[in-house]
C-alpha cells in the first residue's frame, strides 16, 4: 500500500503514531511508559496499570513485533477503507505491548501466529484540508520472506 | 439449607425472538413482562423494583426502562437501566437479586429488550472514525476469530470442531418456540457457508435480533407464598477485564475467576452443574468458555464438543434452546432468555429438549468489557 507522494501526510490518529521530523526519518508508534515501575502500553493512558503510578508518559514503541493471533476478514465492514478480504492481527511488539492492526503488503495465506512484523504506513483517506491520513499498519518483516 | 433472605426465581417470560417490523421496543418488553407475571401467577404491584437491561443503538436513549416499566403499572417503585452491552441483563440480574439479599426489596422483575439492525456490528456505532473503524478492526467475528486462532494454534483445535458448535444450537433450537432458526443445519453446511473471518463462516455467527425477556425475582420469604419448590438463584458473580503479566485485559474478562467465585457461593463445583447457557456469540464461545467454566481441561473443548458432550444428552449439556446462534441475540434480552431456559430446564418444563433430571444449572453472559455468571438450584 503506497502512501501519495504528494501533501502532508497526518496521522490519522496522532495519539498512536509520531511522524518522523526529517523527510527520511521514519514514524513510530507511540505508547506510554510509566516513569516508576517502567510498565509500557500500547494505548496512551494517565495511570499505570502495574503500579498505579499518576503521571505516565508517552514514549515510543518497538517497531517490530510478532503476530500473537489473526483472521481474515471477508466480508466488507461499514466505515473501513482496507477491502476485504485483508487479514488483521494482534502484534506483540518486542518490548511487550499487544496492538490491534491490520497486516498489509503480506500475502494472506501467508498470515500465522507467530510470524515477525514490522510497522509501516498506510493510507487512511484524506483530511477536510486534503492532507493524505496515514495509519499504522504491519507487514511481514523482509528477512522473513527471504 | 435456606434462608430467609436467599433469592428464588418466580416467574420468567419471552417474547420470541425474531425480525418483527411491526412491533415496538416497547411491545416486545411488555409482551415478555406479562408473560413472566403470568407464570408467577402475581400481579404487577407486588413487584417492588424494577430494571431493564438493553444496549440501545436504535430508537430513544433516555429513560426506556421508566418508560417500559410505567406501561405496566405505576405505583412508585424504583426502576434503574442496566446497560453492559451483550450482558446487560444478567448484570441487572444480579443487582436486583443483591437487592433482594440485602432486604431492600421482596420481589423485582428485570426485562431484557433489544431491537436491532440486520447485518454486521459495529462496534462503536455506525459512522465511527476511529482509527479503528477506519482500518477495519471493529468487527465483532473478527474478536471471536482472533481467540478461535489462537486456541488452534495453543492446542490443535479444527475449524469443525467450532462448526460443529452451531449444528448442536440449531439442532437444539428446533424443539424451541421462542428461537429465530429453527432449522437443522449440517456440518458440512456450516463449513461451506460463506467464509466471515478466518476459520468462522455465516453459520458460525449469531443473528442480530428483535426481542424481549423478563424474571422476576423474589425473596425465599416471599417465593413461599407463591410456590413450595421454587429455582433458587444460588449465587451470582461479575468480572472485567484484569490487567496481567504485563498484558491489558482483552475482550469480556476473566471467566474462569468469575465462576469459581460463584461456584464457591454456591458450595458447588463444575462437576455439579447439569445444563449450561453460554455465551456463543460465535461457535469459539461454547468451546472457550466450557474450557474457562473448569468442565474440560484447557484445549480439550474442541473435541469434547465434537464428541458430542456438550449436547442434550451429553455429560454437560450447553445451550440447550439453540443458544445465541439459533435462539437469537436481541443484545439486552439475552441474559434473561439464558435464565429463563435454565429455569424451565430445572422445572422440567423445557419439552423434547429437557435435560433428565436437571437439579443445577449455570448461565454464562458474556458482554463487551463485562462476563456474569450465575448459578441456578431446583
Amino acid at each position: 500500500m503506497a502512501v501519495a507522494e504528494t501533501g502532508r501526510r497526518v496521522p490519522l490518529n496522532p495519539d498512536m503514531i509520531e511522524m518522523p521530523a526529517s523527510a527520511g526519518g521514519l514514524p513510530r508508534l507511540v505508547g506510554s511508559c510509566c516513569p516508576a515501575c517502567g510498565a509500557r502500553f500500547a494505548a496512551r493512558r494517565a495511570i499505570c496499570l502495574q503500579c498505579a503510578h499518576r503521571g505516565i508518559e508517552r514514549c515510543t514503541l518497538s517497531p517490530t513485533g510478532t503476530v500473537w493471533t489473526f483472521t481474515v476478514v471477508r466480508q466488507q465492514p461499514p466505515g473501513s477503507i482496507l477491502q476485504a478480504p485483508y487479514a488483521i492481527a494482534q502484534v506483540q511488539l518486542d518490548d511487550g505491548p499487544i496492538v490491534a492492526a491490520p497486516l498489509v503488503d503480506t500475502a494472506i495465506d501467508a498470515v500465522r501466529v507467530g510470524l515477525p512484523v514490522e510497522m509501516t504506513l498506510c493510507d487512511a483517506g484524506r483530511d477536510a484540508d486534503g492532507n493524505t491520513l496515514v495509519a499504522h499498519a504491519f507487514r511481514a518483516r523482509r528477512e522473513e520472506e527471504q | 439449607m435456606t434462608s430467609e433472605r436467599d433469592v428464588v426465581v418466580l416467574g420468567v417470560g419471552l417474547h420470541p425472538f425474531g425480525r418483527f417490523p411491526d412491533r415496538s421496543l416497547d411491545d416486545l418488553a411488555r409482551h415478555a413482562a406479562l408473560a413472566a407475571l403470568d407464570d408467577a401467577g402475581i400481579t404487577f404491584r407486588e413487584i417492588e423494583a424494577g430494571f431493564v437491561g438493553r444496549v440501545g443503538g436504535t430508537g430513544p436513549p433516555v429513560g426506556v426502562g421508566t418508560r417500559i416499566f410505567s406501561e405496566l403499572g405505576q405505583h412508585g417503585i424504583p426502576i434503574t437501566n442496566i446497560e453492559l452491552a451483550c450482558g446487560s441483563s444478567s448484570r441487572a440480574l444480579m443487582h436486583a437479586a443483591d437487592m433482594i439479599r440485602a432486604g431492600s426489596a421482596e420481589t423485582a422483575m428485570v426485562i431484557g429488550v433489544e431491537k436491532m439492525e440486520r447485518g454486521m456490528l459495529q462496534v462503536g456505532g455506525a459512522g465511527a472514525t476511529s482509527y479503528a473503524s477506519v482500518m477495519g478492526l471493529n468487527v465483532m467475528p473478527a474478536a471471536y476469530a482472533m481467540r478461535a486462532q489462537r486456541h488452534m494454534e495453543e492446542y490443535g483445535t479444527k475449524p469443525e470442531h467450532f462448526a460443529q458448535v452451531s449444528v448442536k444450537a440449531h439442532r437444539n433450537a428446533m424443539h424451541n418456540p421462542y428461537a429465530q432458526y429453527r432449522v437443522a443445519i449440517t456440518l458440512e453446511e456450516v463449513l461451506g457457508s460463506r467464509m466471515v473471518c478466518d476459520p468462522l463462516t455465516l453459520y458460525q455467527c449469531c443473528p442480530t435480533s428483535d426481542g424481549a425477556s423478563a424474571v422476576i425475582l423474589a425473596s425465599a420469604a416471599r417465593g413461599r407464598r407463591h410456590t413450595a419448590s421454587p429455582v433458587r438463584l444460588a449465587a451470582w458473580a461479575g468480572g472485567s477485564p484484569v490487567y496481567e503479566n504485563g498484558h491489558e485485559g482483552l475482550g469480556e474478562g476473566p471467566t474462569g475467576a468469575v465462576a469459581r467465585r460463584a461456584y464457591a457461593r454456591a458450595s458447588i463445583g463444575p462437576e455439579d452443574i447439569d445444563v449450561t447457557q453460554v455465551h456463543d456469540a460465535f461457535t469459539p464461545g461454547e468451546i472457550l468458555t466450557i474450557e474457562e467454566l473448569g468442565y474440560v481441561k484447557p484445549g480439550d473443548g474442541g473435541p469434547f464438543v465434537f464428541g458430542g458432550g456438550t449436547e442434550i444428552t451429553g455429560k454437560y449439556p450447553v445451550n440447550t434452546d439453540g443458544g445465541l446462534l439459533s435462539r437469537g441475540h436481541p443484545m439486552g434480552a439475552t441474559g434473561g432468555a439464558m435464565v429463563t431456559e435454565v429455569v424451565r430446564q430445572l422445572r422440567g418444563q423445557a419439552g423434547a429438549r429437557q435435560v433428565e433430571g436437571a437439579r443445577a444449572g449455570l448461565v454464562q453472559n458474556a458482554g463487551i468489557g463485562g462476563v456474569n455468571v450465575l448459578v441456578l438450584s431446583a
